[in-house]
């Protein structure tokens, strides 16, 4: 079905979350979080994936590892359709679907210990003896860098060093592909760095894909191999790192550059920005046509206002949804 | 537990202070000491002294300092969605400093409110103010309560970290506005952050704090181009850009803070210094003017003493 090269393959994915009213519940609309999305992941790479709050970003992210039920489309990982696959064979590609979710005190159990949280995932796909989990346990501590931790509580830890467990967990049933959503966000600069290093080593070692969610486009130039940007639930531009970052082609891309402070006082104080007006529309009654015309500077005319763009590929595997390019 | 350990800085009239550092490192509980808004029951605060405009803050009665407060130093704090009545209607709640600190009839100061609506650049200001908090996204939010602590023309406004949670293009007019406000208001302004970024295009000078100290305090544009502490140094390289060569790894700062109900006796960043000689772990360093503009508590900067 898929083609070999492609390792995550996503085709014309929706996830819409209806919205109910009344006594009876009866739906009147709904939420169009992930809107007609299609693009491939390629093995061993990193598929930066960023918007804004309320682009869809991490539903997207949850919805490709089958957390949530897509309302349509395909999803393929190598071989295999997830959305076709019974209960029990997908419990056993699950293994090799992860996820770091973005603030780490929430998604640690406060009454297990460290030991018990990596290994909880061992133990539910009964993996290896007993000894054998114990040891790989330690072994993940020692790869995510904390020491004499087993039998310590998340509440002990800071925030950098939780999200170091919640690493260790995830990667306890080795994984192939691991969906980073916005896993540096809640940290301090420093400690970013660090996590973001970590991450890169065992993407190394281990030949892990990652999707890696973020807001913020410093961190995920540093991280990524393409880049992709989001937009009320639909990807509006799509190019490898060098080509993303030297030639956006989308408004709203150059847009969200602009916006980021850079630590250069001298040219933050006399630097225009390309000003992105406004704020992102409610996502259950989106803008007719292109969806960013609202917000966009060059936006004119009809076609903008009336008909959606198509997404297409403008050259060097660089994809854009414009009708201004 | 030592949040904030004997720090002293000054801020002229209009002028634009940042104060930069991890989380955890006291920015936000020393400008909220310097005010008085954190619980006395709680908290031991000691200074020889905290002035403004030549009267001690430290001196005044709670009802002298409510005047004070919101009408000459008014602060915009980090989450908008806990500052704000979330049952109160954005005109009531923007009306009522207005009638505390000023005399005005009630009509006046629905008029006021639209006025200061505007002042902040948001659209439809008479129908905000019939809205409710939760009406209104995090960006909007933070614009009332920006028009709120404007009401009364303050002197100084203090700014706890208050694009942290907002989106980078919200973030960015956020700062224009506020920019603009500084222009047009001629007010003194304290921005507190942990993003280097933020702080490089709006301030004046900066303060970067680490572990409840002042490590570095100079003008912004020294601080970028010229900084001196090796934790400045650190912090500024491991801020990734989006422009210019990227190198493979970001270069970190290894270990954590430390431990504030436990300072280490010598110098606080000591442990994770690149630097540090046996002197730094035993003995802490002052804060020393290395040129006019320039302070750094390091002790590679003090003259005559032997690394």
């Amino acid at each position: 079905m898929s083609d070999e090269k492609s390792f995550i393959k996503i085709d014309k994915l929706k996830k819409y979350f209806p919205i109910y009213s009344g006594i009876l519940k009866r739906t009147i609309g709904a939420v169009k979080a992930v809107d007609d999305v299609s693009f491939s992941i390629k093995s061993g790479e990193t598929l930066g994936l960023v918007g804004e709050s309320g682009s869809g970003k991490s539903t997207l992210g949850r919805t490709i590892i089958q957390l949530y039920e897509p309302t349509s489309g395909k999803v393929y990982y190598k071989s295999y359709d997830l959305l076709m696959l019974k209960q029990r064979e997908f419990q056993k590609l699950r293994l090799n679907l992860q996820i770091i979710f973005q603030d780490p005190f929430a998604s640690l159990d406060p009454r297990m210990t460290v030991g018990e949280i990596i290994l909880e995932p061992l133990a539910i796909h009964k993996l290896g003896t007993k000894k054998e989990q114990r040891e790989k346990v330690e072994f993940l501590m020692n790869k995510v860098g904390l020491t004499k931790a087993y039998k310590k509580y998340p509440h002990e830890f800071s925030g950098g060093q939780c999200q170091r467990i919640a690493i260790a967990r995830a990667l306890a049933t080795e994984p192939e592909f691991v969906v980073c959503d916005e896993p540096i966000s809640s940290l301090d600069v420093s400690i970013q760095a660090q996590v973001v290093n970590l991450l890169e080593e065992l993407q190394d070692d281990l030949g892990l894909t990652y999707l890696f969610i973020a807001h913020d486009l410093r961190m995920t130039r540093h991280i990524s191999d393409r880049v992709a940007i989001m937009y009320l639930g639909k990807i509006v531009e799509l190019a490898s790192k060098d080509e993303f970052y030297s030639h956006p082609l989308h408004p709203y891309t150059k847009g969200l550059l602009s916006s980021i402070p850079t630590p250069d006082p001298i040219n933050e104080r006399k630097r225009q920005r390309v000003y992105l007006k406004g704020e992102i529309p409610n996502p259950s009654n989106p803008p007719k046509g292109c969806r960013y015309h609202t917000r966009c500077p060059i936006a004119d005319g009809k076609i903008c206002r009336e008909v959606e763009p198509q997404w297409r590929d403008v050259g060097s595997d660089h994809w854009v949804a414009c009708h201004k390019v | 537990m030592k949040a904030v350990n004997g720090i002293s800085y000054s801020l002229r009239k209009g002028e634009a202070l940042g104060i930069v550092g991890e989380s955890g490192c006291g920015k936000s509980v020393s400008v909220k000491s310097v005010i008085r808004l954190l619980p006395p029951k709680s908290v031991r605060i000691s200074a020889d002294y905290i002035r403004f405009f030549e009267r001690d803050i430290l001196d005044l009665s709670t009802r002298e300092l409510r005047k004070i407060l919101g009408n000459k130093i008014s602060m915009v704090f980090q989450d908008p969605m806990n500052s704000l009545n979330p049952v109160l209607t954005i005109g009531r709640q923007i009306i009522e400093p207005l009638i505390i600190h000023t005399d005005i009839s009630k009509d006046k100061a629905k008029k006021k409110a639209v006025e200061l609506l505007e002042l902040v650049k948001m659209p439809d200001a008479v129908k905000i103010l019939e809205c409710y908090p939760h009406e209104l996204s995090g960006g909007m939010q933070q614009r009332i309560m920006i028009a709120m602590a404007l009401i009364c023309s303050p002197e100084l406004l203090i700014a706890d970290e208050p694009t942290t949670a907002l989106d980078v293009t919200i973030q960015a007019q956020i700062i224009d506005l506020i920019k603009d406000l500084r222009n047009s208001l001629d007010m003194a302004l304290i921005w507190i952050s942990h993003d280097l970024g933020v702080v490089a295009g709006l301030v004046d000078r900066v303060i970067v704090m680490y572990a409840g100290c002042i490590v570095e305090e100079t003008l912004v544009d020294d601080l970028f181009y010229h900084p001196k502490h090796p934790y400045t140094k650190a912090l500024l390289k491991s801020l990734p850009c989006v422009e210019g060569r990227i190198d493979k790894k970001l270069e970190t700062i290894s270990g954590y803070p430390p431990d504030l109900i436990q300072l280490p006796k010598g110098c606080c960043f000591a442990e994770r210094c690149k630097y540090n000689s046996k002197l730094c772990i035993e003995k802490r360093p002052e804060l020393i003017q290395v040129s006019d503009t320039h302070k750094v508590a390091c002790w590679e900067y003090v003259k005559g003493v032997k690394q």
